[in-house]
């Protein structure tokens, strides 16, 4: 059973006219829909995801990966095709976006899982884990502003491990805190993809792709350049891409 | 992939005109308990290290009322207390419209962080933002049965409705703030736009005069603006009296309210999708 397909999918940006000709000259990537111009983001993708994968996407900056993602997470409606997830779909980008400073930890735990999905007892009855899994307690009760980045982003990260979502969709987010806690990280991402969650790691770190993803692909200007053939092949196709830009 | 109740599917299709406006309730429904986090997350933030908390709700508008009086009674010789009052309510119903028209048009930007990252409907930044601003309007009205005491001013049976007033006030400031946060997004002046004209507004909305010091002939003309005829109807919802207020008038505000509210939810669900890619 799959827990995401995209069938035919397409994405565009609309491009401010300004930029236009310069852009146009660059990349060859505009099209033009009347006095329009638009950045196709992805282009006709097709993708299967089966419950329970872990699938890495590869390439350049700028290629559609964090775009991928966001249209499976459901913040991009697609342009053309469908887009379908089974599921409780969790992304995790930007860790502690919608702190608020003014706030406390304890109240921003609140505030964040509720953003996320959770429900008031799901965030009560996870309140101590998650002071626990971010390793400040002593500083839960007092406003965010006075927290270091390194504090925010353990939080912020603490109440994403807690989620328990049934497709996770991770973007660069595996550098959080200091080595301790990068590795107790990664820790907690193993212990949720051991499961029966589906995962989807963008990633430039390609020992990440290797030890994480079970089928990866690499995607370049919005279309897929490989599928379906280990992690291998995509981190190949990748590198090819990358000695061809330079 | 058989299509159960946990199954999402994403197109490019959207609502159309009478499924916008559901959509939107729909999804505020499911999204409540959101909308109340953000309620509240707004009062501790606005209050946040205050002395009294959101007491200020109260004591802001007390000191209004007393520098109202200290204006139009002691320098200008009119002690009469319902013109103070009435002043008072102006204020308290145009701010409770400005503010919230103003924070739903930068909400879109405002919240851009968080839009791009989570995919919650966006719907809920702008009613929070209602939600907020109507409970601030309502904390802010508790002064009025003391006030009316102090004054020796009979109270009404009908100053319990003031509340269903916020509903109407709040209709046509979300309905206008879904239009103007999407136009924000794709032209950033129109944040300036709205904050010169709920300026405008302030003085034309009758908040300083009502519409008894209006001639007659220019009422029908006067009752075009809803937010005027909101302000003159708490006043007569506070005081009881009703002699300069008719019914054509409050039907007419009414049904701009819900044209606002049923042209923002259109506009709103229809071009969202699009607003987000230029965030």
């Amino acid at each position: 059973m799959n827990a995401i397909e995209l069938e035919s999918v397409t994405l565009d940006f609309p491009v401010k006219t300004g930029a236009r000709y310069l852009k146009e000259q660059v990349t060859g990537r505009f099209k033009t829909q009347g006095r329009r111009v638009h950045l196709r983001a992805l282009d006709n993708v097709d993708l299967k995801i089966s419950q329970g994968e872990i699938l890495g996407i590869v390439g350049p900056n700028g290629a559609g990966k964090s775009t991928i993602l966001r249209v499976m997470a459901g913040v991009y409606s697609p342009d053309g095709g469908v887009v379908r997830t089974r599921g409780k779909c969790v992304l995790l980008a930007g860790i502690g976006t919608g702190f608020q400073s003014n706030l406390t930890g304890r109240e921003n735990i609140r505030l964040n899982g509720s953003i996320m999905g959770l429900s008031d007892d799901e965030i009560t009855a996870s309140m101590a884990d998650i002071i626990d899994f971010s390793e400040i307690p002593d500083f839960i009760d007092q406003p965010i502003r006075t927290y270091s980045m390194g504090m925010k982003a353990r939080l912020g990260f603490a109440i994403a491990a807690h989620l328990e979502p049934e497709i996770l969709l991770i973007d660069e987010v595996m550098a959080v805190g200091d080595a301790a806690f990068q590795k107790k990280c990664k820790e907690r991402i193993k212990e949720m993809v051991s499961g029966d969650t589906t995962v989807v790691i963008v990633s430039h770190n390609m020992s990440t792709v290797k030890s994480f993803c079970d089928r990866a692909i690499c995607i370049h200007e919005g279309i897929i350049h490989t599928s379906g053939e280990g992690v291998e092949n995509a981190i190949r196709a990748y590198q090819q891409i990358l000695s061809e830009e330079e | 992939m058989g299509k159960d109740s946990s199954t999402v599917v994403l197109t490019s299709k959207r609502p159309g005109l009478i499924g916008s406006p559901l959509t939107v309730f729909k999804r505020i429904r499911e999204n409540k308990k959101l909308v109340k986090h953000l309620i509240f997350r707004d009062l501790k933030v606005t209050y946040h290290g205050t002395l009294i908390g959101w007491g200020w709700t109260m004591v802001e508008p007390l000191a209004l009322t007393a520098v109202y009086w200290l204006v139009f009674s002691l320098l200008r010789g009119n002690d009469d207390p319902i013109f103070v009052l009435e002043i008072l309510l102006g204020v308290l119903i145009y701010g409770m419209f400005s503010r919230t028209l103003s924070r739903t048009t930068t909400s879109f930007v405002g919240n851009s962080g968080l839009i791009k990252q989570v995919a919650i409907p966006r719907e809920v930044f702008l009613w929070s933002i209602g939600g907020f601003q109507s409970l601030r309007f309502l904390l802010s009205i508790l002064i009025l049965p003391p006030l009316l005491l102090i004054w020796d001013i009979q109270l009404t049976w009908t100053l319990l409705c003031i509340p269903l007033l916020a509903i109407g006030i709040q209709s046509l400031a979300i309905g206008l703030g879904m239009i103007f946060a999407i136009m924000h997004v794709h032209i950033r002046d129109v944040s300036h736009v709205v904050s010169i004209l709920t300026t405008a507004g302030f003085f034309l909305s009758g908040v300083f005069f009502g519409m008894k010091h209006i001639d007659k002939a220019y009422h029908d003309v006067f009752a075009l603006n809803p937010v005027a005829v909101y302000i003159e109807l708490g006043r007569a919802l506070t005081t009881g009296n009703f002699d300069i207020l008719q019914t054509s008038y409050i039907v007419q505000a009414i049904g701009f309210s819900f044209l606002s509210l049923l042209i923002g939810c259109i506009v709103f669900v229809r071009h969202e999708a699009q607003a987000v890619k230029l965030l």
